[in-house]
């Protein structure tokens, strides 16, 4: 034989033996999940630290998502979760780790902004699928980043709400306080502009630091300003001493108003006594009562995101089930881009309401409530207020 | 600016660092007291404090669950102290029973290793413990506040700032005038002559650890009812903040670690009037580098012992 | 007479250096033993085995009925030894009477319990130590120095204060180190009489490293001469000072008669 047709006839044999496979090709590539083996759903969240009764609710909440859909195409299924510590270093590490894993279809995460966003680059580059129960920050959906998603709400939202409240209530001239996040800082900032564009006044803007105690030097230096409010951006161990120290230093008419990272039954309300009495925070409309029920028969009382990572669970396996294709041995094969297509094309209704994104991976018509600490019956929790 | 330098926000601040300030020279003396004695720096110091904290934690919460709390509000928090104390001087003890004495005639840096060393261990088995979960001080007394018309103070306040205070004149008179007190002082000037003197050097030594840990533990309960958040890494930041404390006073010196800890209190309280709050710990490091360059000694003079 | 203190065949190295060697000597109560020997001769080092600061390499050493060998200074001074030294040793930042009470350490029972509770019976013993470390500073001539800081006396009150804070520790055997060095001619003799003064009232054996011929051959009971940590003669000042091997030491290495002039020892 020739060289040249050597070629041809060793074309011709690639064209015969991998012809079957060529009806599965994905631009982005596939995974295969070997016949037999479990389809493993990777989680980024905070596992120990300040926020970990946050984290470990999420986790509980993507856990009995799994527990209840069972098994997908004869596979069953694995929660590999990870300690993401609420930042960017270890987000990015698991990202790493579990983008490289090859029996990993997609990762219901990362907890926190400022662990997301370095994380999803990551992601995007393994063409790895994330949908975040608890990332908020503006930017995360504004990177033009095709496999990130979320079922939480996006700050815009946020700020704008809260800022609405406000001015409604009169607290017309506030302070902002954000804890120099990625998340709290960017909801911070977007709250204050929110409400000089509604003709408020914002006297003085601080960043404090995650995981001091102290805060009541810096309100002290508030005190003279009388502010209406003061709004905090960032999580629930801060913004409870925040809620605390105010009392402490003589702000007693000013009101506290924060975000959903202080929607927090144990962290904000429990942590915070009767400190948290008439406290401000914001969060999604509340989920299914049946299924608050069932979580809590079996977790204990849930914290914030529990319901999100349900729900973001739940469309991921429901988008592997769709875009995955069962090969004659009992393998998977899912294509990575026609996972990501069946996610975005999600029209389901979770047990946080109707679940859709649009273009940027942003839940559609997506609704952000204010609720109040309240003190009814000996009992304190956060009341949803009308508006 | 200058609404900021109102007699309304200049006392509170005071109060603010006096309140502070109080437990940062509570910590501070055990580093004081140590190096005075056996011229290393215990720098596993914040981790029995951080340990402190835990005892007082774990008495407290026991007395909520006895319901014991509901009926001795005053009586539980006193225990919950003397447990802290207890908890912490029994580490302190240990610590330098198995991380410092076989070191003692080591070259310097040897104990030094070992100090952190201890530290870092000491804070991983305390994140074993909680499962590295922040654990939150039960409510015991709700916290009331004294007014004086334009101006009012917490009794948290009050009562740490006095606490801190009655700990330290405690301490004073101890050294001062107590048998083991004057051999402490012997000890840290001449430990060889002390020990001919018929002091038994390694039980002060002891005594020492012991002393420095139970403040510690005390400050590491006033951390937890007036900050109400604990974990296993409280002991870092408060530690490092409590040793510049100690350094600014002049280390070794007893009523320098004092003053140095109010010195730092009221700093950090009047600093951020006049530069974002997100700075507050770099006025500590930053005293700490000024003091060092400028004057190594502290304000009021490390004491050397005057060796033959 | 009983013997109180007794080493049997003492030996100390310093890596290759023997600084004693095989050295016997007995000591008698209330007798004044003085100790002399060049420069190096290895005489506070004998004190410094003694008192268990540091550990002998050979013999044994024998206080009252039990050996001593290995005991920690603390015990030593417990048992009833208590030294000055050649460089003063005092707590400079302590006043003059806080010195004493640290002498009277080991002689209080109260403990640190005993200082929290602040009891009767440590108010009782406090109150003892004072009026004590008092008369001990009237013994020793310093009466209106007790708050002065001990760095602030004159060199001459230093060197009495250490030895009224080795005294405070209630001895049986008292080891002095040049105790004159430094000191004037006048004060040199007034020390002398203190020391005489201390054997008879307070009936102390006295060990004695002294430079001042006069002061040794004139209050000592016996002498005992060291050379390159062996003992070269032993007996009354009288004996010693014609003992040819003395002289030859003195003279091999100062070059300085003996006699009526000081020699360095
Ligand atoms: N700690 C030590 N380490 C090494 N050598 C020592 C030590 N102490 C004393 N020496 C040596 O032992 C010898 C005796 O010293 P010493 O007892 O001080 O003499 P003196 O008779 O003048 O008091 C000297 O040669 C001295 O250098
Ligand atoms: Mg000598």
């Amino acid at each position: 034989m020739t060289k040249k047709t050597q070629i041809i006839v060793l074309l011709a044999f690639f064209c015969l033996v991998l012809g079957p496979f060529s009806v599965h090709a994905d631009e982005w590539g596939t995974i295969t999940i070997p016949a037999g083996k479990p389809i493993k759903i990777g989680m980024g969240t905070m596992l120990t630290g300040d926020y970990a009764s946050l984290g470990i609710d999420i986790k509980h909440g993507a856990e009995m998502a799994v527990l209840d859909h069972g098994s997908i195409l004869g596979h069953s299924l694995v929660l590999q979760a990870e300690d993401d510590g609420c930042s960017g270093p270890p987000s990015v590490a698991i990202a790493e780790k579990l983008c490289n894993d090859p029996s990993v279809v997609g990762l219901v995460g990362y907890m926190c902004s400022g662990g997301s966003k370095p994380a999803s680059d990551i992601h995007d580059k393994y063409k790895v699928v994330m949908v975040s129960p608890s990332s908020t920050a503006l930017e995360l959906t504004a990177r033009g980043i095709p496999i990130f998603f979320r079922t939480c709400w996006n700050d815009r939202i946020q700020a704008e709400r809260a800022a609405a409240f406000a001015i409604k209530r009169g607290w017309t001239s506030v302070v902002v306080l954000h804890d120099k996040s990625d998340y709290g800082q960017s909801l911070a900032e977007d709250f204050g502009k929110n409400i000089e564009k509604r003709g408020g006044k914002v006297l003085a803007s601080e960043g404090l630091t995650r995981g001091d105690k102290d805060f009541s030097p810096v309100l002290t230096k508030i005190k003279p300003l009388r502010p209406k409010l003061i709004y905090f951006g960032g999580m629930a161990a801060e913004g409870v001493l925040v809620a605390r120290q105010m009392k402490r230093v003589g702000l007693r008419k000013t009101h506290f108003m924060s975000d959903d990272g202080c929607y927090t039954e144990k962290d904000f309300i429990q942590a915070g006594g009767k400190a948290s009495n008439g406290c401000y925070v914001t969060y999604a409309k509340e989920p299914d009562p049946v299924w608050v029920k069932r979580f809590e028969a079996k977790y204990g009382p849930r914290q914030t995101f529990s319901p999100q990572a349900y729900d973001a669970a739940t469309i991921l396996m429901r988008a592997v089930e769709k875009a995955a294709k069962k090969q004659p041995d009992g393998s998977l094969i899912i294509g990575k881009k026609a996972l990501r297509d069946a996610i975005a094309a999600t029209a389901y209704d979770g047990i946080t309401g109707r679940i859709a994104f649009d273009a940027h991976g942003d839940r559609t018509g997506s609704v952000v409530k204010i609720y109040k600490v309240v003190d009814e019956n000996g009992k304190r929790f956060f009341k949803q207020l009308e508006f | 600016m200058s609404y900021l330098l109102n007699p309304q926000v200049i006392i509170d601040q005071i109060i603010n660092g006096l309140t502070i300030g109080g437990i940062y020279a509570l910590i501070a003396l055990g580093y004081t007291l140590v190096y005075g004695i056996l011229f290393m720096i215990n720098f596993a110091h914040g981790e029995i404090f951080m340990f402190g904290s835990f005892g007082g934690f774990a008495a407290l919460t026991y007395f909520v669950n006895s319901g014991f709390s509901d009926t001795h509000p005053g009586l539980s928090i006193v225990a919950a102290f003397l447990a802290a104390m207890v908890v912490s001087a029994i580490l302190g003890a240990l610590l330098e029973r198995i991380a410092y004495r076989p070191l003692r005639n080591a070259p310097r840096l040897a104990p030094l290793i070992s100090a952190i060393g201890a530290s870092i261990f000491l804070q991983n088995v305390m994140m074993l413990i909680i499962k590295a979960r922040m654990q939150v001080y039960p409510d015991i007394i709700q916290e009331e506040f004294l007014e004086f018309g334009w101006f009012s103070i917490s009794y948290f306040q009050l009562f740490i700032i006095s606490g801190s205070v009655l700990l330290m004149v405690g301490l004073y008179l101890f050294i001062q005038k107590t048998k083991t007190g004057k051999a402490m002082r012997a000890v840290a000037e001449d430990r060889d002559a002390a020990s001919l003197m018929g002091i038994d050097v390694n039980r002060i030594i002891l005594i020492t650890f012991v002393i420095g840990s139970a403040l510690a533990a005390a400050a590491g309960v006033m951390v937890g009812i007036y900050y109400t958040q604990i974990d296993h890494m409280m002991g870092f930041i408060p530690g490092i903040k409590a040793f510049t404390a100690a350094v600014l006073g002049g280390i070794g010196n007893v009523p320098g670690a004092m003053l140095g800890g109010y010195f730092l209190g009221l700093a950090e309280a009047f600093g951020v009037l006049f530069m974002p709050a997100e700075y507050k710990d770099v006025i500590a490091f930053g005293l700490l580098v000024l003091v060092l360059i400028f004057r190594p000694s502290g304000i009021l003079g490390e004491v050397v012992s005057e060796r033959a | 007479m009983t013997i109180l203190l007794q080493t049997k065949g003492l030996s100390k190295r310093f890596g290759g250096l023997t600084a004693l060697n095989n050295i016997d000597l007995a000591l008698e109560s209330c007798v004044i033993l003085g100790l002399i020997g060049p420069n190096g001769a290895g005489k506070t080092t004998l004190f410094n085995c003694l008192t268990g600061v540091y550990p002998i390499d050979g013999g044994d050493i024998i206080f009252g009925n039990r050996s001593i060998r290995g005991l920690k200074s603390h015990v030593t001074t417990s048992l009833g030894i208590a030294r000055t030294f050649q460089n003063i040793r005092l707590f400079g930042n302590m006043t003059a009477l806080e010195n004493i009470l640290v002498g009277q350490h080991c002689r209080m029972k109260a403990g640190v319990w005993g200082a929290i509770a602040m009891n009767r019976s440590t108010l009782k013993e406090e109150k003892k130590a004072f009026g004590k470390a008092d008369e001990l500073l009237n013994f020793v001539g310093l009466n209106d120095q007790g708050d002065t800081l001990a760095k602030n006396l004159p060199y001459g009150d230093q060197r009495r204060l250490e030895i009224a804070r080795a005294l405070a520790v209630k001895p049986r055997l008292l080891l002095l180190d040049e105790p004159t060095a430094g000191m004037n001619p006048r004060e040199t003799a007034e020390l002398t009489g203190f020391i005489e003064q201390i054997r008879t009232e307070l009936e102390l054996s006295i060990l004695l490293i002294e430079h001042d011929m006069r002061v040794v051959m004139g209050i000592s009971d016996r002498v005992t001469v060291l050379d390159y940590g062996v003992k070269i003669a032993e007996g009354s000042p009288e004996e010693v000072r014609k003992n040819p091997k003395v002289i030859e030491a003195y003279l091999g290495r100062l070059g300085t008669m003996m006699g009526k002039r000081a020699v360095t020892a």
